[in-house]
């Protein structure tokens, strides 16, 4: 399915949950939102991929480019619940040593 | 068993999934490719497409692109073919070491790499009037899965 993404927010951290396929269709999208995130000055960024089961070079080379603008800022990009065979290509590309991952997004939540 | 299957697209970014699903799709009545070469093929053939999109795109060449794909017991083979102006694959620079800060100045790049790693053959063809990429997937012995 094309990508969607659902924003909400927790203390300093918004939350993208993606939802659909993040490939060249739908890295658009993610880079725009993460402009527009770091435009409005937020730089504390957590994608939740809970809802995402294929990703490709396009879709890496988003949250590649979302790295560099939040880290530009001062702030950060967290990347939450991704499946066992989308890690493995994060692992492929070199890419899980470059973007902090976590198993939940509950890291992320005030309590 | 022989199936084969020939896909003409429109040089358009939706159409990546479609051909993923449809690719997908004929795979899998395969039973001797596991769900985890299914998911390798479809990366690779997304891969391929998106790398022969953006070439007719900045060509600006609308042609219809050409996906064949040929299913055997042992193994599925992909084509993707378009008609843009080639490029050579030795001239593909190396990306920086993901330890450099360097890296997150490339958000491309990785296409290539992914298709060697992601298929058990990869043979690139390409000069002024086009390029063919063909891999295939064998139905056993996936080296990442």
């Amino acid at each position: 399915m094309n990508l969607e993404i659902h924003r909400s927010t927790e203390g300093k951290n918004v939350f993208l949950d993606l939802i659909g396929d993040l490939d060249m269709a739908g890295a658009p999208l993610l880079r725009q939102s993460i402009v527009h995130e770091v435009s409005q000055g937020n730089n504390l960024i957590v994608l939740d991929f809970a809802g995402v089961h294929f990703i490709d070079s396009s879709g890496l080379g988003s949250i590649i480019g979302g790295l560099r603008r939040v880290r530009s800022n001062q702030g950060d990009l967290f990347l939450v619940d991704i499946d066992d065979e989308l890690q493995k290509i994060f692992r492929l590309c070199g890419l899980d040593k470059i973007f902090k991952m976590d198993s939940t997004r509950e890291t992320f939540q005030v309590s | 068993m022989t199936v084969e299957i020939e896909l003409s697209i429109p040089v358009r970014v939706d159409y990546v999934q479609l051909v993923r699903a449809v690719v997908g799709s004929l795979a899998s009545t395969n039973p001797e490719l596991s769900t985890a070469r299914i998911a390798d093929l479809r990366l690779v053939i997304s891969e391929a497409l998106t790398n022969a999109i953006r070439a007719q795109e900045k060509n600006s060449i609308s042609e219809r692109l050409t996906v064949l794909c040929k299913l055997t017991d042992s193994e599925v083979e992909v084509e993707v073919r378009d008609k843009a102006t080639g490029f050579d694959v030795d001239l593909i620079p190396d990306l920086p070491p993901t330890e450099s800060p360097e890296r997150l100045q490339h958000e491309r790049g990785l296409g290539l790499s992914i298709m060697r790693e992601m298929s058990d053959g990869l043979e690139i063809k390409s000069g002024p009037e086009g390029t063919v990429v063909h891999m295939t997937i064998n139905s056993q012995n996936s080296n990442n899965s």
